[in-house]
């Protein structure tokens, strides 16, 4: 029974045997209290678990060549934290308002799996892992195995996200553009986050991740191994035609928010404006 | 600088309105308190064929059609509109019943269990499916809950001959007011008695509605108006529905009953601004002038008629703009739907007439080559010219003078060919003309006299002034504490003015249509011109002054003939505008909102009122949307501007005074909203090189307006 259980556990053990019973695991509670208010007005909600004291879900922590981030770091810490990869700390700054940024985590921006999620296409560009923790075991997936659908994670009903780990040797070069109706608190209809390693005006690598235009955050292996290993002056000249063909490979919908029409063209434009800056020569 | 009026007065609603002090419903608690939650159509249209409430435990009541002991109709309007359904529904979250009981968690769970059965009926969706005739209609025959018609001179004729017949369409849309305050009413039964709490725009029509639904004469009301968190026009009509609905449950219970609407269900189903549809055709002499204009004005309303006849006939008699056209034209039709029921809201029908018309004209501009304030000028209001429904313009108009404070503060002629493009970026100016009528005449046959303003001279010298006028939020009774003390020779700090309590001061009207200041300003300087001679009284002195339509104004309301309303504020707006190419957003960067608005009566409320309109036309022209025949009950979907994306307003004041009014003074509510959504649009189309038709201009809408062309 859930009553038995502790509802503010400071193990991800206790936490992970909360969840299996039934419990529903919060932290900053900023999307929970949204989807749940039906439910809070009918006094008809399940138990929920309180994540903030499990320690081992909290802080940033410099590895071997990564940076291990608790799942309970504030959008507002990693914003402001010097050794968040900028990729990262420009996508968390997005997210909602100062107030919405102070509360709401990393963690639950995952777990919520939405397609629209802020930090998701910046992790995507990282080839982020993800560390789960259950109440027997732990394991670590690719952030893109951990999301299934929009809603939907990979995670097993005793399991909770307890940290991302991101590696910290990997791009020089970073573009983030999200595009929402308005500047603060609203949702994306597109974004893009991405990666580019450079090296002697070559492009080495590139790694490029789409928000909000397919069920969950789409990666576009294909325009990252047409990039790979040419000049910028080569690559700016066809920005066009690989934008187009970012436009090919996202797949959006017609939905409240937006069209399918105006995403294509939006996330064409983006990649090709990112092509463009990433080319241009820094002084 | 014409005003008497030098310094701004802090006011007085402030200090409680900022440290949490002010009380408004929802801070209501009294003894023995039930509260209710309302149960609503989940379909569009249809005759209700069962309703199934669960078992409800003891101290639970349901309250229906069939519980109301007077009239199930909210009796401030003509048309059929009732509180609770009456047997059918006609718009998806039309109220069916109450659940009224002690815990509102387990009400939200009862009223979740209620299960309602209908027959349906085809629902009409869009003003197309309501004139097509091909669904059973809403109302009548046709669907039109109003027609009406204004116009001189031979349009058909001008059309005709013509060298050349322009014409547009523009579309605007949902607009929700978005107050920070949902809907809330407190009902409380005394023996014989009901007293209400609500957050209104008018405590006696309230009251009117509440002594109807009950059956009982008005004096055994009492309506007591409480803090309001914010009304711009939404809090006249759905507080009247509130107020019946809790009445009649604390009626039944012999408890009092509280009623508060949630955001959701306040999005769902309290009023909004009209959709429209807006034809202007205009008939061209072969050197482009115009001879004729022909104004075809569809509002789209919802399934009962409520306000929509009120709105319609106020922005028709609008809709021929700052413009003494040869000939003209304006019809306009209120059409039934199964849609959101709209209403009063800032602007009040003026907002989609002036996008059709300055949009239509700035099309024409562009299309003939003509700078376009040049153009509309040769058309230019003056006074002593004939309104479209036969009156006078008879005061000085200040149009000019805004025209040149604009378009000098904005450096228009000098910058607005010479805007520079960033690499991904496009800049645009845009301007709009604006005139606005206020307050509406009524019918010269009707007197005015039972309505009054008071004044009371406390035996300790206090001066009270008593008005059901309301504050929310706008200045107004700081406005009337300034007229008051200045006209008494008095400090201000010995002026009071109270919110309205039925019971206390007398019936006048609902607050709003920018007419409080313009037309009952007038009428309590009346009154203190009677107080003044007895100031010296010993003992409380009170003074009730009745109101009465200024000596130029005649109204005739059966041909629609005569003055349509008293006094005209006048307005430039200039946009500034940067397009985003990558991503077709479009930022407002500057702002300017020139309005005469006759003699100041304090600067710094003219000028909130003009940002706060300014932003809230922002919104409106960029961000507010909801689905024309559809609903959007949360704030992640409904979207208003917040302070970073409000551009800097300016704020210029030109003063014309208007002689019959307090000092000179006309109106400022409404006017600072109306002219933004076109003067954003022509910005637009200069920046982009595409007409914008359509408010707001999403960048989906002007994606699809450039990749047309």
């Amino acid at each position: 029974m859930v009553s038995q259980l502790p509802l503010h556990p400071c193990t991800g053990r206790e936490a992970a045997a909360a969840k299996a019973a039934g419990a529903v695991p919060y932290a900053g509670g900023t999307d929970l209290m949204v989807r749940r208010a039906a439910a809070r007005r009918t006094g008809q909600e399940p138990p929920l678990v309180f994540l903030d004291r499990v320690a081992t879900f909290r802080g940033i922590t410099a590895l071997d060549g990564a940076l291990r981030i608790g799942s309970l770091t504030t959008m507002a810490e990693l914003c402001s934290h010097p050794a968040t990869p900028g990729l990262l700390g420009a996508a968390c700054a997005t997210v909602g308002s100062p107030a919405l940024r102070n509360a709401a985590t990393i963690g639950g921006n995952i777990c919520t799996a939405s397609p629209a999620g802020d930090s998701l296409p910046a992790l995507y560009a990282l080839d982020a892992e993800v560390e789960l923790c259950g109440v027997d075991t732990n394991r670590r997936l690719p952030i893109d195995r951990l999301i299934i659908a929009p809603g939907q994670t990979a995670l097993k009903p005793d399991e909770l996200l307890a940290a991302i780990i991101v590696s910290t040797d990997t791009a020089d070069r970073f573009y983030y553009r999200k595009v929402s109706p308005r500047l603060a608190n609203a949702l994306a209809k597109v974004s893009l986050a991405v990666a580019a390693t450079v090296h002697d005006q070559v492009l080495l690598e590139m790694r490029i991740a789409f928000g909000a235009v397919g069920p969950t955050v789409i990666r576009c292996s294909e325009i990252e191994r047409q990039c790979r290993n040419r000049s910028l002056a080569d690559l700016a000249q066809s920005a066009r035609r690989l934008a187009d063909l970012a436009a090919e490979t996202i797949r959006p919908i017609d939905d409240l928010r937006s069209s399918a029409a105006y995403r294509r063209t939006v996330a064409g434009n983006l990649l090709e404006t990112c092509l463009h800056s990433l080319c241009a020569p820094t002084t | 600088m014409n005003s008497v009026f030098t310094a701004n007065l802090d006011r007085a609603d402030t200090p409680d309105k900022c440290d949490g002090g002010a009380r408004y419903v929802h801070d209501l608690q009294v003894a023995g308190m039930l509260h209710a939650v309302t149960v609503r159509s989940s379909v569009r249209r249809g005759t209700i064929t069962s309703i199934t409430v669960p078992e409800l435990p003891a101290g639970y009541v349901q309250v229906s059609a069939a519980d109301v002991p007077g009239v199930n109709q909210i009796s401030y309007f003509k048309d059929p509109c009732p509180f609770f359904a009456p047997g059918s529904v006609q718009y998806r979250g039309e109220a069916v019943l109450l659940l009224v009981g002690g815990d509102p968690a387990k009400l939200h769970r009862l009223a979740r269990q209620t299960i309602i059965e209908y027959d349906e009926i085809p629902a009409i969706h869009t003003m197309e499916e309501a004139l097509a005739g091909d669904k059973p209609p809403i109302f009548g025959s046709d669907n039109i809950y109003i027609e009406e018609r204004f116009g001189h001179g031979d349009v058909d004729g001008a059309i005709a001959r013509a060298a050349e017949v322009f014409t547009t369409t523009t579309e605007t849309g949902y607009q929700d007011h978005l107050y920070l305050e949902p809907q809330g009413v407190l009902a409380c039964p005394e023996v014989d008695r009901m007293t209400i709490y609500v957050s209104s725009q008018g405590p006696h029509a309230a009251r009117k509605v509440v002594a109807a639904a009950l059956g009982w004469d008005e004096a055994s009301v009492r309506v007591i108006q409480t803090t309001v968190g914010g009304g711009f026009g939404g809090k006249i009509e759905p507080p009247m529905f509130l107020a019946a609905q809790s009445a009649v449950a604390a009626h039944h219970c012999g408890k009092p009953v509280r009623l508060i609407y949630t955001r959701e269900e306040d999005l769902l189903c309290t009023t909004k601004r009209h959709p429209s549809r807006i034809t202007v055709t205009s008939a061209l002499a072969a050197d482009g002038s115009i001879l004729a204009v022909d104004i075809d004005s569809l509002f789209q309303g919802g399934g009962y008629s409520q306000s929509c006849a009120m709105v319609l006939d106020t922005g028709t008699k609008k809709a021929s703009g700052v413009y003494h056209f040869p000939a003209i034209r304006v019809r306009g039709r209120g059409l039934a739907s199964n849609n959101p029921m709209p209403g009063a809201f800032r602007g009040f029908g003026a907002p989609q007439n002036y996008f059709a018309l300055e949009t239509h004209l700035n099309a024409l501009a562009r299309k003939l080559g003509r700078e376009p304030l040049e153009m509309k000028r040769a058309l230019f209001i003056k006074q002593g010219d004939a309104t479209i429904t036969g009156g006078r313009y008879h005061f000085a108009t200040g149009l000019d003078e805004t025209i040149s404070a604009a378009t000098e503060a904005a450096g228009y002629y000098r910058r607005r060919k010479a805007l520079p493009a960033g690499p991904s970026t496009r800049r645009g100016l845009g301007q709009a003309l604006v005139k606005f009528g206020a307050p509406n005449s009524v019918d010269s046959k009707i007197s005015l006299d039972s309505r009054s303003i008071g004044l009371r001279k406390h035996s300790d010298g206090r001066i009270e002034i008593l008005s059901e006028l309301v504050e929310m939020g706008q200045g107004l009774h700081t406005a009337f504490r300034k007229l008051v003390a200045r006209h008494l020779d008095l400090p201000v700090k010995r002026v009071s003015h109270a919110p309205g309590d039925t019971d206390a001061v007398p019936f006048l009207s609902i607050t709003g249509a920018s007419m409080s200041v313009v037309l009952f300003g007038a009428t309590l300087l009346e009154a203190a011109d009677k107080l003044k001679a007895r100031l010296d009284e010993p003992g409380e002195v009170t003074i009730l002054q009745p109101a009465r339509q200024p000596d130029h104004v005649f109204w005739d309301a059966t041909a629609l003939r005569g003055e349509p309303f008293h006094s005209y504020a006048w307005g430039t707006f200039i946009a500034e505008v940067e397009v985003d190419m990558i991503t077709y957003q479009v930022q407002v960067v500057d702002l300017w909102v020139a309005l005469d608005v006759g003699s100041v009566i304090d600067r710094r409320l003219v000028q909130g009122q003009i940002e706060g309109g300014a932003v809230q036309g922002l919104g409106f022209s960029l961000l507010e949307c909801m689905p024309r025949d559809g609903f959007s009950c949360s704030l992640t979907d409904y979207l208003i501007p917040t302070f970073l994306d409000a551009p800097q307003v300016h704020g210029l004041i030109v003063e014309t005074p208007y002689p019959p009014g307090p000092y000179g003074a006309k109106c400022v509510g409404e006017p600072p909203l109306v002219g933004v959504g076109p003067a954003i649009a022509d910005a637009v189309a200069n920046a982009c090189g595409v007409e914008i038709y359509q408010l707001p201009i999403t960048p989906e809408y002007l994606l699809q307006r450039m990749t047309k062309r």
